[in-house]
């Protein structure tokens, strides 16, 4: 039922919500409802099916959203005229840096890890050998 | 004088020009399927495009989209169910995703804020950009909450996503990164949403990757921000 969908997602922002407020968290009251849905969903107090159709249907559309925001870049056109180069390169090259930073991090673990498990495994195997 | 007159009379008017808008990008989209011809940007570059034209502020604009508006913060909780859903990808390599995302979120912050100060970029745009690369949902919030201008953090949100989205798997190439968990890991935690249609196309373990970095990613970029601001 998309009302019950609806009422548990706006229940966990209301949650996130009160705990920020209370709590003083520097983090936005709706990050704070994510974690407890998704909290929630691994417990098994809120089933996937319970809050799916609901969620779907809004991140499908998501950006529909964003757009009366990201109009409201006319409202600094003339600051980012002057600004536009001190904006480019960092931000361009900051990504490039994290791409690097997670994909790096992510490929040499796993090779690592992998390294190590065929290391174990032969090792055993060795074992087998002398038994 | 006399189409800003009517736009302004009635206040269907601006929710009826973004989801208009919003219907042709993503039709261009879909005919086209090229990255940069997000629906996001081409339905914005109308609308301003028409604003500018018809001579309506802003704030006009705005207020006739309150609707949506309201129900902006609810696009961050429901992100919680792909998460769900991606997180069983996480079992056999959950240490090396786990500090790949935060490798790349501590990193692109960092560096970002490092090489605003070389250059010298005015303070409060360099706090706009800090949470560039999450998600829109969670880096509107963000960026209100520590002092940045949300408006122009969303729009260099959406600009990261097309980067990324475009260029991303180029440069992973060259910097040698080939693995797939690795590639998805990184597309997701620098460009959210954009990066992980573009990971989807390169594979199914980079696409899941992808949008389970995005989200993480996100999350990590809500509680580190607070800290990184005290830098700037």
């Amino acid at each position: 039922m998309v009302i019950k969908q609806f009422f548990i997602i706006l229940a966990a922002l209301f949650i996130g919500y009160s705990i920020s407020v209370v709590f003083h968290l520097p983090i936005p009251s709706n990050v704070a409802g994510l974690i407890i849905l998704f909290t929630a969903m691994c417990i098994g107090i809120v089933k996937e099916k319970h809050v799916d159709k609901v969620s779907d249907f809004i991140i499908k559309y998501l950006a529909i959203f964003f757009v009366a925001p990201t109009v409201g870049i006319v409202q600094y056109f003339n600051l980012i005229g002057n600004q536009f180069f001190y904006i480019i390169v960092p931000l361009i090259l900051s990504i490039i840096i994290g791409l690097f930073a997670a994909g790096m991090t992510t490929q040499l673990i796993i090779r690592i890890m992998d390294k190590k498990q065929l290391l174990a495994e032969k090792k055993g195997l060795g074992g087998n050998d002398i038994k | 004088m006399i189409l800003s007159e009517f736009f302004s009379m009635n206040p269907i008017s601006g929710m009826l020009l973004t989801i208009g808008c919003y219907w042709i990008g993503y039709a261009i989209f879909e005919k086209t399927k090229l990255t940069i011809l997000q629906p996001i940007l081409t339905s914005s570059l109308i609308i301003i495009a028409f604003l500018i034209f018809a001579d309506i502020p802003f704030e006009v604009y705005n207020d006739q989209n309150m609707v949506l508006n309201y129900i902006l913060p609810l696009t961050a909780v429901v992100l919680a169910v792909p998460l769900y859903r991606n997180i069983h990808v996480m079992k056999k390599h959950a240490f090396p995703i786990l500090a790949g995302i935060t490798a790349g979120t501590l990193a692109t912050m960092g560096s970002l804020i490092l090489i605003g100060k070389l250059i010298g970029t005015n303070n409060q745009i360099l706090v706009s950009m800090l949470p560039k690369s999450a998600t829109n949902p969670i880096a509107i919030e963000v960026s209100g909450i520590i002092g940045g201008m949300p408006f122009l953090t969303v729009s260099l949100v959406v600009i990261t996503g097309i980067f990324g989205g475009i260029l991303g798997p180029e440069i992973l190439k060259l910097m040698k990164i080939k693995n797939e968990v690795a590639k998805g890991i990184a597309l997701g935690s620098m460009s959210h949403a954009i990066g992980t249609v573009r990971a989807f196309k390169e594979g199914e373990v980079e696409g899941a990757m992808s949008s389970l970095a995005m989200a993480i990613a996100g999350t990590l970029t809500a509680i580190l921000s607070p800290l990184y601001v005290l830098l700037i």
